[in-house]
């Protein structure tokens, strides 16, 4: 009895496991049920605006998303950061009836959002309300569309986020890396790599944003996609009394700017970094079209190569290698101007050209060699298996019918693009590949530590970019008229004479006792200092530190350093800035700004630490030199100057402001004894004389590097 | 009496009607989905929740591994995540050609790398010449086993059958995993996440450790913002394993082994200590059959034990500057307790009131007013939830400003919220924020999934994801004000700087 139980036990048992399949692959699945697809509701309204209605009623939502045909590719390159700037400051700076800040209030209050956004081929809006609250939500789309107030201040606040975007631009390895690369592959003029600098930032103006929103923001340009919980003929209506109000701009429309294939670089690049390691590589080229013929090959081939689990270089580089955390390859081609293919890891730095060849080795085999049966097939699966997922939201839906009505493409595109992957065959991979990865037009953009990388096999010659952020330049002047250069020179032929005259033109050395304060994150810290330096332009610092005494020279090539720890050089951009900073000394400008090269332009009236003062900009085009001098016009004295400074070694950039007071003399020159310094605004530094001395009489060996 | 009670009899009634209407609606807007919501548990321990959402044929499978970085001690920290990777490479089914012949394979890789490791540790390092003869063995260990490998065979499967979302995370508190299939294939699902748990096999151990190091060195290393939470997470705690960074340190990425993350699965991956939450075009009584007959097959283990150290309370203020390559940031955090806490609401409320949208407090006073940011927040739920976290603050000061400009301002608004209530329009607008948040989430099946396995495995019932709403409609200007009071102290703080190289 007991034995016929066991027995029937082990029986059950062995029932129940073998239920569950050896093999995934015996696994048999029910049919899937059936894919429902909402009705789209498309028309146009009389005012040229297009409009997509879909019914949603699962949540009590309602959701909006409209695409306007402006972007960065059609911003003026002088004024990059147009397009993002107007998109940002319509919704911040609200409308003459909704001002900004109430709309914040009110919107955060609801729970709601409506936002606008500048893209690169086309620009954005969005609406997210519960439903209740969809024609409040939808008055103030069409009201910001229509009315931007634009306010100087929150234009102001956003040049601000945009210069702070500027200066983070390289905190980042893989922003830096995918940025460059970009620019490299579609050239830097080219309109798909609108690049906002500190110059076009700062030459938007409000007019320029006016200008830009008649220009662009019309209903002809829009289309408008909403749904969610509402019944289609009353949300139509209301669309239709808020911006279906919106009168036609009869602006024309804006056209495609072409890609520049020409422009592409070829070879290897390198942004070198050193606080990196890791580095970034990518090989790429500028391709074509969703709409080209062999679109779907590309995209199979990519998929094969580089796309998801069981791709070959997910295979090799990351999994079988273990050289690599990111690793793959894909092409990117665009709706209506030329896309771009790439391959791109991720490496230690002591394995970069082993990462990359290891890339290029797959890239070429599979130009040379047919992929498998599997592999094609898996590369199918998981582009074609899914189609669920493309129907399982209404807002996926919509807004690719929107998007093809962007870019012009039938509605039925999707279809037409798995039906195009079915037919890939593995000749066509072969060929695909054969004829697009053509090795001659790669571009290779290396992004790391770059005197650590290992040894390429190949002999890769690699090409610096600088990659520097630009340094703001000074505010734009008026251009210099016959007026104002004679009233610039007379003000300064003035202060020379204030300053001492002869003395000043005669000067040959200086030496000074200073205390520097510097104010930093730790608060203000004084150093004692004594600074020696000649007409030429040679100098010498002395420093005393708590950890001991530093020099800093610079003999007029070199800047050097000696501390405890022994002598260096220092990097060439040090020199570079030591030369700018001698040029840029007040007896230095007294002396040279009327000799050749040189133009003295009046500025006209401004306050200076409350004081009335009259600006004078000293340039020189050749020695890269713009320093504004402030002249007392009561006395004809110096009250400050002010020059913008690239940054770096830890200041930010931006204007350095200096101001002058008690002003005295030494042997017959007048100098200031202290000088404050303020950096964007806030103090930065001070500069107090103890001692001066002038035409001591110094040994030009004073500047030269010690031996030790 | 400067002030009548007139107004103020007026405003408490107001106040109350908001408290009520919020009240009556999130019944409303809420008892459909609660409704849908279906919960077992196998014999085995393996918790499930089931919602039946049947607007596209398609489902998302999340399980919530209740194991995170805050598992780990010295020497095996990164291992939470090494697992989650491992957890790709197969079962004794998946991924090989021949699991007998594989299995002694892995012995020799595992012995040679021991091997490396035990002459390394020699005093001195070793000789050389040995070392270099046992990585050649090791090196020819691993080519052999992997003659075994079927590639990502684990992944491809899901691909090849129209998976979408493949992906899976570690963090302080917790290991998660995740995919999207079309529904009526539901059952690959339950092969693969038990077969993953059932009889894992950690194939490509050493190679996968080189992945890690990778991309620790994508996220933190090569980077002066990741360093930077690292160190500061590191001096915010001095005894829970929450100051540890979750990648791991790179000592312990190189010298774990394949017998640690056994170790490691046996330990914290029994089915007591699994949530899984199926979201989709599913049927709950098919899903519960699937689940025994799958997942069933596992024998229970023991939960394991609750983490034994408690964060003691910071009574000095710390503070680092980290100097390198990138523009300044600031953070600052407070200790705060655990998800578990009653006054869970009143943190996301004070959360919500300083960061929430562009009227919020902190982008009003350091962005707009003051002009000392470009951006500022302060939120809960870093490093964790499941232990006491932080009050984390962050701001990124606008050019020309300093950390200490955008920190004094911050502290200004704290000063604030301890001195003054908030406003009672201020406290409406973060309920209405969350009941929108929540109708909002139900639209996705990958996040509903994984905000009811969150709130089951951390608090026990899935429910108090939504009874969080109620809990947050009762938060007073008195609570927060309170709250504040009792957090924002100086000698709770700590606070870390990215300075650029040179300051």
């Amino acid at each position: 009895m007991t034995r016929l139980l066991a027995l029937l036990a082990l029986a059950a048992a062995s029932a129940s496991a073998q239920a569950i399949p050896d093999t995934y692959k015996d696994l048999k699945f029910p049919p899937l049920n059936p894919i429902r697809i909402p009705r789209v509701d498309r028309s146009v309204l009389p005012n040229g605006m297009t409009l997509f209605l879909v019914e949603d009623k699962e949540l009590p939502l309602v959701r909006a998303r409209a695409i306007i045909r402006t972007g960065t590719r059609w911003e003026p390159i002088e004024k990059a950061g147009l397009a993002s700037t107007t998109l940002r400051v319509m919704r911040t700076g609200g409308t003459p009836q909704r001002k900004g800040d109430d709309l914040d209030k009110e919107l955060d209050r609801l729970a709601a959002s409506v936002e606008t956004f500048a893209g690169e081929d086309s620009s954005g809006a969005s609406i997210f309300v519960l439903k209740e609250d969809a024609p409040k939500g939808l008055e103030i789309l069409a009201d910001i569309l229509r009315n931007p107030a634009f306010p100087q201040d929150k234009i102001d606040l956003s040049k601000t986020a945009t210069r702070a975007g500027i200066a983070r631009r390289n905190d980042n390895a893989h922003g830096i890396h995918s940025r460059e690369g970009a620019r490299l592959l579609y050239g830097k003029n080219s309109p798909y790599t609108r690049q906002v600098e500190y110059a076009t930032i700062d030459s938007i103006s409000r007019d320029d944003l006016l200008a830009f929103h008649k220009q662009y923001f019309q209903p002809e340009n829009v289309i408008l996609g909403v749904w969610g919980d509402f019944d289609a003929k009353a949300m139509k209506d209301l669309v239709t009394r808020t911006l279906g109000a919106w009168p036609k701009g009869n602006q024309p429309r804006p056209q495609t700017p072409a890609v520049d294939k020409s422009a592409q670089a070829t070879g290897a690049y390198l942004l070198n970094k050193d606080d990196v390691n890791q580095s970034n590589i990518s090989i790429s080229l500028l391709l074509g079209r969703r709409d080209d013929p062999d679109y779907h090959a590309m995209v199979v081939m990519s998929q094969i190569l580089g796309g998801g689990f069981g791709s070959r270089l997910f295979n090799e580089v990351r999994t079988n290698a273990g050289l690599a955390y990111g690793v793959g390859a894909g092409y990117r081609a665009e709706y209506d101007h030329a896309g771009y293919w790439s391959a791109s890891a991720g490496t230690k730095t002591e394995t970069t050209m082993k990462a990359l060849e290891m890339v290029r080795k797959e890239i070429s085999k599979i130009r040379t060699e047919d992929v498998t049966a599997d592999e094609l097939q898996r590369a199918k699966d998981g582009l074609l298996k899914g189609e669920a997922f493309d129907y399982d939201s209404t807002s996926k839906i919509i807004g690719r019918l929107m998007d093809f009505e962007y870019y012009g493409y039938p509605s039925d595109f999707l279809a037409r693009f798995r039906a195009g992957v079915e037919k890939v065959n593995i000749a066509d991979v072969k060929r695909v590949a054969a004829k697009y990865l053509d090795e001659s037009r790669f571009l290779t953009v290396i992004l790391g530590k770059a005197a650590e990388f290992d040894k390429s096999s190949t002999d890769l010659k690699l090409t610096e970019v600088d990659y520097a952020i630009p340094p703001p330049k000074a505010a734009a002047v008026a251009a210099p008229t016959g007026e104002t250069t004679a009233k610039g020179v007379a003000l300064l032929t003035k202060a020379r004479q204030a300053h001492g005259g002869d003395a000043v033109s005669n000067l040959k050395d200086y030496a000074l006792k200073l205390d520097i304060a510097r104010v930093g994150p730790q608060g203000e810290m004084t150093m004692q200092a004594e600074a020696v330096g000649t007409a030429a332009g040679k100098s010498l610092m002395k420093l005393v530190l708590p950890m001991g005494r530093i020099e800093q020279g610079f003999d007029g090539n070199i800047v050097w350093m000696r501390s405890p720890q022994g002598v260096q050089v220092a990097p060439a951009a040090m020199a570079e800035r030591a030369r700018q900073s001698n040029l840029r000394e007040i007896l230095t400008l007294l002396r040279n700004f009327d000799q050749p090269g040189y133009s003295a332009q009046a500025l006209g009236a401004s306050k200076l630490g409350g004081k009335d003062v009259e600006g004078v900009l000293v340039s020189n085009a050749a020695l890269k030199l713009e320093t504004k001098l402030f002249v007392d016009p009561a006395t004809g004295l110096l009250a400050g100057k002010s020059y913008m400074d690239e940054g770096g070694m830890g200041s930010p950039p931006g204007e350095r402001v200096e101001t002058f007071s008690d002003i005295r003399d030494v042997q017959g020159v007048k100098m200031p004894f202290l000088v404050v310094v303020t950096t964007g605004g806030q103090k930065s530094g001070q500069q107090t004389i103890k001692e001066a001395k002038i035409n001591q009489g110094v040994n030009d060996d004073a500047f030269q590097k010690p031996s030790n | 009496m400067p002030i009548p009670s007139f107004p103020r009899t007026i405003f408490i009634r107001f106040a109350l009607a908001i408290v009520l209407s919020l009240a009556a609606q999130a019944q409303d807007d809420f008892k459909d989905v609660m409704s849908r919501v279906q919960e077992f548990t196998l014999d085995n321990g393996w918790r499930f929740i089931v919602v039946e959402r049947h607007q596209a044929p398609v489902a998302s499978f999340y399980t919530y591994a209740d194991v995170g970085s805050a598992q780990e001690v010295k020497g095996i920290t990164g291992l939470a995540h090494m697992f989650e990777h491992m957890a790709f490479k197969g079962t004794r089914k998946i991924g090989t050609k021949d699991y007998t012949q594989e299995k002694e394979a892995l012995e020799r890789v595992d012995r040679a790398f021991q091997a490396i490791q035990a002459e390394k540790q020699k005093t001195g390092g070793g000789d050389p010449k040995r070392v270099q003869s046992l990585e050649q063995e090791f090196k020819s260990a691993e080519a052999a086993a992997g003659e075994f490998v079927v590639a990502n065979e684990f992944g491809q499967i899901i691909e090849r059958s129209g998976g979408r979302g493949l992906n899976a995370s570690t963090s302080y508190d917790k290991t998660d995993y995740f995919f999207s299939l079309p529904s009526n294939s539901a059952e690959l699902w339950f092969y693969l996440e038990s077969e993953r748990f059932y009889q894992p096999v950690f194939r490509e151990f050493y190679k996968e450790a080189g992945v890690v190091r990778e991309e620790r060195r994508m996220r933190t290393e090569s980077s002066p913002q990741g360093r930077l939470i690292e160190e500061f997470t590191a001096a915010a705690y001095k005894a829970h394993p929450y100051g540890e960074p979750v990648v791991g340190h790179m000592s312990d990425l190189e010298s774990f082994t394949r017998a640690d993350a056994t170790e490691f699965f046996q330990k914290y991956y029994g089915p007591g200590n699994l949530v899984s939450v199926i979201v989709g075009d599913v049927s709950s009584a098919k899903i519960k059959a699937l689940a025994e007959k799958y997942m069933g097959r596992i024998a229970a283990r023991p939960v394991p034990p609750p983490l034994r150290t408690v964060e003691p309370p910071q009574t000095v203020e710390r503070r680092l500057i980290l100097r390198g390559k990138a523009q300044r940031i600031a953070y600052m955090g407070y200790h705060k307790p655990s998800i578990l806490d009653p006054d869970l609401a009143v943190y996301e409320a004070l959360s919500s009131i300083l960061s929430d949208g562009r009227s919020s407090r902190l982008h009003q006073a350091l962005v707009q007013k003051q002009k000392v940011a470009v951006a500022a927040a302060g939120f809960t739920g870093f490093p964790g939830q499941k232990y006491p976290g932080l009050f984390l603050f962050g701001a990124i000061p606008s050019p020309g400003k300093t950390n200490e400009d955008v920190e004094k301002a911050m502290l200004g608004e704290i000063k604030r919220l301890i001195d003054e209530p908030v406003s009672a329009e201020e406290l409406e607008g973060v309920k209405n924020r969350a009941r929108a948040g929540l109708i909002n989430l139900l639209g996705n099946n990958t996040s509903m999934a994984s905000q009811l396995a969150e709130w089951k495995a951390l608090t026990g019932d899935w429910r108090n994801l939504f009874r969080f709403l109620d809990k947050l409609n009762a938060v007073t200007p008195q609570d927060v004000q309170r709250v504040a009071k009792e957090t924002f102290k100086d000698s709770n703080r700590t606070v870390a700087f990215l300075e650029p190289e040179g300051n």
